[in-house]
């Protein structure tokens, strides 16, 4: 008898152990969960950016009927890029005279024309020396990463050869990607012109903008 | 005569030598749905990459499509009058800002869609001819529907293929057009199935999964790729279904057809079908003439 209720005792405690211990866990698991949940959000802004970089002032020099001139340094330096999934735009316009693109004076009131007089409602024109022309031919280089640049066709030539892209008073592209681009992309922007003899002796300058934007 | 030309000066000139202008803005458009006389207001984000302190300037231009093309017109109407932001943000290097704008929409707005984009540069908004500056600008897409007279209208054309054979089950390029014949801007939004000649898809794909704009009356391309399951054979047909509308509840649709013919399944066809229809007969011929030859031979005719 005495056994029977020993072992009574024994079930009674371990009954009570065994609950006060699931009481245990099961506050202890409310407090857990009770403990604060913090949500999380962030947001990353869709941005784009450019850069126009030239190591110095670009000239021409003197320009001579003789010859197709290129600038010195021979090329500018732009870049793009942008985290939209649906990539970004490079676009290109001149200020010329306002009215027309092309390289300007003011004493006398004068344009060489881009890409030519004899070219003016044309994307190109090959430039020869004695006969005016003025444009520009453009090359991507391997620089940055994500999304390639695709040059717009009327300033994909090369750069060893004498075709020009006209330019424009209105933007134009000049490049595009059709994805991120994570670290920038490069286009280097070669100006060429050409004079004639006829063409008036003064300071002829130019003024281009560089555009980035999304989609 | 040759003419010599003094000093032309220069592309993209300037008095001093040149630094790397490099502007950021974002985000990279707004959208907005407003009603004549609304006053919309928000914050643009404008950051100098640059090693010191520069100086940003504002400006406001009307965009459009031409032929695919984007074209910036600098008229002083529309949208880019009803835009105001600071002329000019000083940043330190390295430091960005959060730059306030309004858009006060008039009263006699008309109705439809308007675009602008807000350009911010590193040099001051040109001043005139003969003026020397070195410019590079980042722009902010502004899209605004008015409401009113709102026609939603869509198509999907130019719905093409590299190819209507294929002798592979690879991926392969599906590009259309999305034309918005309506007043206002369209984001089209859809999927192209590749269904068999069942209906049943087997294969699909977002179109414009990073919701790009068509401007009314232009076309915007699209081409993803199509990726067709392991075991596939015969004609199938890829559908293009775009939603668009201020709901999402109009729709417009593309098919073409292609044909799918896997080289190992296509000999396999291409056996049976020699063994079905040239291989199997002339074995009944054979056999039948054995049948009656064994006949013959043993006098049951």
């Amino acid at each position: 008898m005495i056994n029977e209720q020993r072992i009574r005792r024994v079930q009674l405690a371990t009954l009570l152990m065994g609950a006060f211990a699931a009481g245990v866990v099961l506050l202890f698991s409310r407090v857990v969960s009770g403990a604060a949940v913090v949500g999380l959000t962030a947001t990353v802004t869709q941005t784009v950016s450019c850069d126009a970089v030239s190591t110095s002032t670009l000239n021409f020099g003197t320009l001579t009927a003789s010859r197709i001139a290129t600038t010195s340094p021979q090329y500018v330096s732009s870049t793009i890029s942008c985290n939209t999934g649906a990539g970004c735009s490079l676009s290109l316009n001149d200020t010329g005279s306002g009215a027309f693109p092309g390289l300007t004076t003011s004493s006398p009131a004068y344009t060489i024309l881009s890409p030519s007089a004899a070219a003016s409602s044309s994307a190109t024109t090959t430039l020869s020396a004695g006969s005016e022309g003025y444009g520009v031919q453009a090359a991507t280089t391997s620089v940055g990463a994500g999304g390639l640049l695709t040059l717009n066709w009327r300033y994909n030539f090369a750069t060893s050869g004498s075709v020009v892209g006209g330019l424009t008073t209105t933007s134009i592209t000049l490049a595009s990607s059709a994805s991120a681009i994570t670290t920038a992309r490069e286009v280097l922007v070669y100006p060429l012109a050409t004079i004639s003899a006829t063409t008036p002796g003064g300071s002829y300058t130019d003024t281009s903008t560089f555009s980035c934007s999304g989609y | 005569m040759r003419r010599i030309l003094l000093a032309v000066g220069t592309f993209l000139a300037v008095a001093a030598p040149l630094a790397a202008s490099a502007v950021t803005v974002g985000p990279i458009k707004f959208e907005y749905s407003v009603n004549p006389g609304d006053v919309v207001s928000g914050n643009l984000y404008l950051e100098n990459e640059q090693h010191d302190a520069r100086t940003f300037y504002s400006s406001f231009q009307r965009f459009n499509e031409l032929h695919g093309e984007r074209v910036f017109t600098s008229e002083e109407i529309g949208l880019p009058t009803w835009i105001e932001t600071s002329p000019s943000v000083t940043l330190e290097a390295g430091k960005s800002a959060q730059v306030p704008f309004t858009i006060t929409v008039p009263k006699d707005a008309p109705p439809g869609g308007h675009f602008a984009v807000i350009w911010w540069s590193s040099g001051p908004p040109a001043g005139g001819s003969g003026q020397l500056s070195v410019l590079s600008r980042a722009g902010i897409l502004v899209y605004l529907e008015v409401s009113g007279t709102i026609l939603e209208s869509a198509s999907v054309n130019n719905l093409s293929v590299p190819q209507t054979f294929y002798f592979d089950s690879v991926p392969f390029d599906v590009s259309l057009s999305v034309k918005n014949n309506g007043n206002s801007y369209v984001k089209a939004a859809g999927n192209l199935d590749l269904k068999n000649i069942f209906g049943v898809t087997q294969a699909t794909v977002q179109i414009n999964p990073h919701g790009v704009d068509t401007l009314p009356q232009s076309a915007k391309s699209f081409t993803q790729k199509l990726n067709p399951p392991p075991i596939v054979f015969g004609p199938y047909r890829v559908v293009a279904r775009i939603t668009y509308g201020a709901n999402d509840d109009k729709v417009a649709m593309g098919t073409t057809w292609i044909w799918i013919l896997p080289w190992p399944i296509l000999i396999g066809v291409i056996i049976f079908l020699l063994i079905v229809f040239i291989g199997l007969p002339k074995g009944i011929r054979r056999y039948n003439r054995w049948i009656i030859k064994k006949a013959s031979s043993r006098g049951w005719s």
